[in-house]
């Protein structure tokens, strides 16, 4: 078909001889392909996609991991995994991995390393985060990275690990967004769908004011810039972080980003009466809406990474919707008094049911991704979902069998359908791998007894 | 089934078997001290350190190293300049410095730029627009240095997501303002003619200016900004749209955002840094307000006449004599108990009476009684522990058992009946709420707050790869809370860290997961005996009572208030400053004014160290 001779650069060219207000259409168009949908017509690979996939309160080994090792047909979901069969084909489980950190302050650790490959410091993450890594060398769309959960339950405790699983650095948390209304607000602000609305005299206007709310940052850059002679290193650093944020906020004023006629920008979860979890229960039809559109904004670029946030660490949920008997604090009583061990045969009946839930909010996302068509293939084909967990089997604060999932073939890179074991392994050696998948070319990942230089080759497509 | 109802931290237990193994348990005595095992492993400041996250062929320039070591050296501390400190609060060994007899010799903390904290953004904004503001979400402050959310802003960082909501909050509060035509001429200070009338335009930006940023800007800053004014105002073809893009422009900017403490050398002679008028003037008024400065601040400053500690004085009584003053205690015990917190927290279902306007008074009740002990009756501020003088609406006098006749959403001042199980902030409905789950109340929480926050010591979090898993209940037998937390101890390893804690959570039994007085639990007889270090009481009044007694009690308001007036946390070496503030406050009969006076005019809220590089 001669249109696919037309190069994104093309239409990036094309938008800007436009005028002044740049559309730029973001997501990626069949026209914008090689004749066999795995590539852009010029020859660069198309973009990956990043998600940190969290829950709360870890799983119970036995349960997890799949009896036997291999790639598809030789090895079968496990009793957990098992809401996650639709997916099957995009899934990679890693077990046997070991959170070298440990767990003095389980929950708080156990976030940290999972999330980073370091500890917690004065309260904080030590180290910058998978998910910004992956954000720092993985760029595109609007936002550099996105973070939104299902349900803000928790502890409350004063470290950082507690509350997010994406930090950009120590003392630098990106907490995640709860509230479907405002995270509809936030993702999907000035995006307008292709068959646009408005008009020339709407759009004209638009532009005005989005001219005004530049000067206005600009005024604020150089406030900043003065500002900056007189801080110390650290002090430098916070407020180049917060000056960055502006740029990025004056970058979509002057992009106005519009979706592809094959995606729909979902409804205001608001008007559909779906409000944040104000009562800790995970609602699943927050997770849903949430899911939802997390899964727009990756398949449109918006962005390109994100961190979804089931539960958060040690969360204080209840999980009253799944079982007339789950009426309680799943972190105190039933992950951690329950009667029952990690047997196959004696295990938490209750924990059980919780980890069950997760992963069908896991699999309402993941799914969704599966059927949104991309190139030849789904989005899903060009994603990488990391999922893990603050602790291995929750009881006991177990550091060994670590949870981690990954879901997707981040563009060509995962084999998928496998169940890979590395007894013993470093639990960051799964950060070290999915942050050189991305691009990000590190020799090693983590801190202290995190640190590894290892990756998890047997997962990759050589 | 046997509950288990730390939080988290309920690993403990764990942390206590290898704690015994390896003979770690210790007690320090101090205010400022840790009690139970301490750990091992401590971890060294971040950043950048050799082996960590690393980019191509030179690990340790990786992209972990955005370096934020603390402590150590940068308070000119006792440690080891590597930072990293048990409590996560810096300043590893605070409150031992000169226990080897070498006597401590005071220097200054160092200077901070402090982003503004979610309350102080809220009330300078309301103060500069002049009226009440709708903002919406911002980012939640952190708590995750030194306990208040003023100190850990000066260290985290905010996310884009924050910054973005600025731009809302600012973008809504400002079309408050221009909705008004009244309230706008008054915030503004002149009307525009036209959309070029350049001389309006100057006059609010220098003014409006010098508020918002709370010194005088600059000529190439009001160039920037009357400029800024008049260019919007023409693409918009409207010079009030210019004015709110200077104004909106005037609250994002880093100047409003955020306050610079850096302070200036000291004049020929030597001496310590100190802080600038300027800075003295924000200082004075964030602490003793929290809210931005007043025009007689601004003034002094202008003139940099708060440099001494005389003039700082008479500044801080006459803010402390306004009813912005009351600020100073009632924020004070906000940030400190985290009462924004209640808001969040939800309930079963089964506490039908657990609603928004409970909260709300649950939230007030706890300031409120701190301002009536520091403003109205002058009283001990000990008396925190132990007044039956308190405020309810009529939604807390109902769950009080306080008759409710006349009573509206709005505080009122009450007694508690003087036989009654409540006394002071230990039986607030607010802080039983905040330490409990969703079901049921947690002596261990309870204790464990009572521990840090009251007495400012700091349980310990535990060693690794301890078994944690607990004997399990026979079917069918029902015991209360306490016996099965008994139970639990018995088991010696346990029984270390919980016997520090659950004592003094045991005497608030009778308090359910909203505070509401109970007699019994699980039908059985509550046991509300309690003990601290070797004392016996029993139930909450004695609990409180007891409290009030203990020396560390006092100490520990002191250390806190100090904390959330300079806005860092004390180094080893303002020691000298911190003992002076005890001993004055002890003698002086536990007043919180005389306090906050002693400390604004303490050298430690003064001088600052020179500025890192």
């Amino acid at each position: 078909m001669p249109t696919k001779r037309l190069s994104r650069r093309t239409v990036l060219r094309g938008a800007l001889a436009g005028g002044t207000a740049l559309a730029i259409p973001v997501p990626i168009l069949d026209i914008m392909l090689n004749n066999n949908g795995t590539a852009f017509a010029e020859g660069t690979a198309m973009p990956k996609r990043y998600c940190t996939w969290f829950f709360g309160n870890g799983i119970i080994p036995s349960l997890w991991n799949p009896s036997a090792t291999g790639m598809g047909s030789a090895w079968s979901l496990s009793e957990e995994l098992a809401p996650l069969m639709a997916v099957k084909p995009w899934l990679t489980v890693v077990s046997g991995l070991k959170n070298m950190i440990g767990n003095a302050s389980p929950h708080p650790m156990g976030s940290a390393a999972c999330s980073t490959g370091g500890s917690v410091a004065n309260n904080s993450a030590e180290l910058i985060s998978i998910d910004q890594i992956v954000a720092g060398v993985n760029k595109g769309g609007s936002f550099p990275s996105l973070e939104i959960g299902c349900s803000d339950a928790t502890p409350n405790g004063p470290e950082n690990t507690l509350h997010t699983v994406s930090h950009r650095g120590p003392n630098a948390p990106n907490y995640p967004e709860f509230d479907p209304h405002a995270a509809f607000a936030r993702i999907f602000k000035g995006v307008s769908p292709t068959t646009g609305a408005g008009g020339a005299s709407g759009q004209s206007q638009t532009t005005k004011v989005n001219q005004c709310k530049t000067s206005i940052l600009d005024a604020v850059l150089a406030d900043g810039a003065e500002v900056n002679a007189l801080l110390g290193a650290k002090d430098k650093a916070r407020l180049a972080e917060h000056l960055e944020a502006i740029r990025q906020i004056e970058k979509r004023l002057a992009t106005l980003p519009t979706m592809p006629s094959t995606i729909q920008i979902p409804a205001d979860p608001q008007t559909a009466g779906i409000a944040k979890d104000t009562k800790s229960e995970a609602p699943m039809k927050v997770n849903d809406v949430m899911a939802q559109m997390l899964a727009v904004a990756l398949a449109s670029g918006i962005t390109n990474n994100a961190t979804f946030m089931f539960t958060l660490p040690a969360a204080h949920v209840y999980y009253r919707s799944v079982a007339s008997d789950m009426n309680a604090d799943f972190h105190d009583t039933i992950a951690h008094t329950d009667a029952g061990n990690d047997a196959a045969t004696n295990y938490q009946t209750r924990y059980h049911k919780g980890i069950l839930y997760a992963m069908q909010g896991l699999n309402t996302f993941a799914s969704q991704l599966s059927k949104m068509t991309e190139g030849a293939g789904s989005v899903l084909d060009n994603m990488l979902i990391y999922v893990t967990s603050d602790t291995a089997w929750g009881k006991p604060h177990g550091t060994t069998e670590w949870p981690v999932l990954m879901l997707g073939k981040a563009g060509g890179a995962l084999k998928g359908d496998q169940h890979f074991r590395a007894a013993n392994g470093n639990l960051s050696s799964a950060l070290l791998t999915i942050a050189n998948i991305f691009g990000a070319n590190l020799k090693m990942l983590g801190k202290g007894n995190g640190l590894t230089s290892t990756e998890l080759t047997g997962l990759r497509v050589v | 089934m046997q509950r288990h109802d730390f939080g988290w931290l309920h690993l403990f237990r764990r942390s206590i078997y290898a704690a015994l193994g390896a003979g770690w348990l210790g007690i320090v005595t101090g205010c400022e001290g840790t009690i139970g095992p301490s750990v091992g492993n401590q971890t060294a400041g971040s950043g950048g350190n050799s082996g960590s996250t690393g980019t191509g062929n030179s690990p340790g320039t990786g992209s972990g190293g955005t370096g934020s070591g603390t402590g150590g050296a940068a308070t000119g501390g006792a440690g080891t300049g590597t930072g990293g400190t048990s409590t996560g609060s810096g300043g590893t060994g605070a409150g031992t410095g000169g226990s080897d007899g070498t006597p401590v010799v005071f220097a200054p903390s160092g200077g901070a730029y402090r982003r503004l904290s979610a309350t102080a953004f809220r009330n300078s904004l309301r103060d500069l627009l002049q009226g009440p503001v709708t903002i919406g979400d911002l980012e939640p402050d952190s708590w995750s240095i030194g306990g208040f959310a003023s100190i850990s802003a000066a260290t985290v960082s905010i996310s884009p997501t924050g910054v973005e909501q600025y731009q809302s909050a600012i973008d809504a509060a400002t079309a408050v303002v221009f909705a008004d035509a009244t309230r706008r001429a008054k915030v503004l200070g002149c009307t525009p003619k036209s959309t070029t009338d350049m001389a309006c335009f100057q006059s609010f930006v220098t003014k409006f200016g010098r508020l918002a940023w709370r010194q005088p800007l600059t000529t190439a800053q009001v160039t920037r900004y009357t400029s800024l004014i008049a260019n919007v105002a023409g693409i918009m073809a409207d010079a009030n749209e210019g004015m709110r893009a200077g104004m909106q422009g005037l609250l994002l900017s880093p100047n409003f955002l955020y306050r610079l403490e850096r302070g200036v050398a000291p004049a020929a002679g030597g001496g310590f840094w100190q802080y600038t008028s300027s800075e003295v003037a924000s200082r004075l008024s964030y602490f003793l307000t929290n809210s931005t400065p007043d025009a007689a601040l601004l003034d002094l400053a202008d003139q940099n006449r708060l440099d001494t500690k005389e003039a700082i004085l008479e500044q801080a009584d006459r803010l402390l004599a306004s009813s912005a003053g009351r600020e100073s205690v009632g924020n004070f015990a906000s940030e400190l108990y985290q009462l924004q917190l209640i808001a969040l927290r939800p309930k079963d279902a089964k506490f039908a009476d657990y609603t928004p306007a409970l909260q709300t008074a649950m939230m007030q009740e706890i300031p409120a009684m701190f301002q009536s002990i520091a403003f109205d009756r002058n009283a001990s501020a000990l008396e925190f522990l132990t007044t039956r003088s308190t405020f309810v609406t009529k939604e807390l006098a109902a769950l009080y058992g306080l008759p409710t006749t006349g009573l509206s959403s709005t505080l009122a001042a009450a007694t508690l009946p003087a036989d009654g199980p409540r006394a002071g902030l230990l039986t607030t409905a607010g802080f039983l709420s905040l330490y409990a789950n969703q079901e049921e109340g947690s002596p261990t929480q309870r204790g464990k707050f009572i521990r840090e926050i009251i007495l400012c010591q700091k349980i310990q979090s535990a060693p690794a790869d301890v078994n944690t898993v607990l004997p399990e209940l026979p079917a069918g037998v029902i015991q209360t809370k306490r016996q099965q937390m008994t139970a639990h101890e018995t088991v010696a390893s346990c029984a270390t860290c919980h016997k520090l804690m659950d004592p003094l959570g045991f005497p608030l039994e009778n308090f359910d997961a909203i505070g509401k007085y109970r007699s019994t639990d699980q039908g059985l007889t509550l046991d509300l005996s309690g003990s601290i270090d070797g004392t016996n009481f029993s139930g909450p009044v004695e609990l409180g009572q007891t409290l009030a007694a203990q020396p560390r009690a006092a100490d520990c308001l002191v250390q806190n208030i100090y904390r959330y007036a300079t806005g860092h946390v004390e180094a080893t070496t303002e020691k000298p400053v911190l003992d002076t503030l005890k001993a004055t406050f002890r003698s002086g009969g536990y007043h919180l004014r005389d306090l906050m006076r002693d400390i604004v005019s303490s050298d430690g809220f003064r001088f600052v160290a020179p500025p890192a590089p």
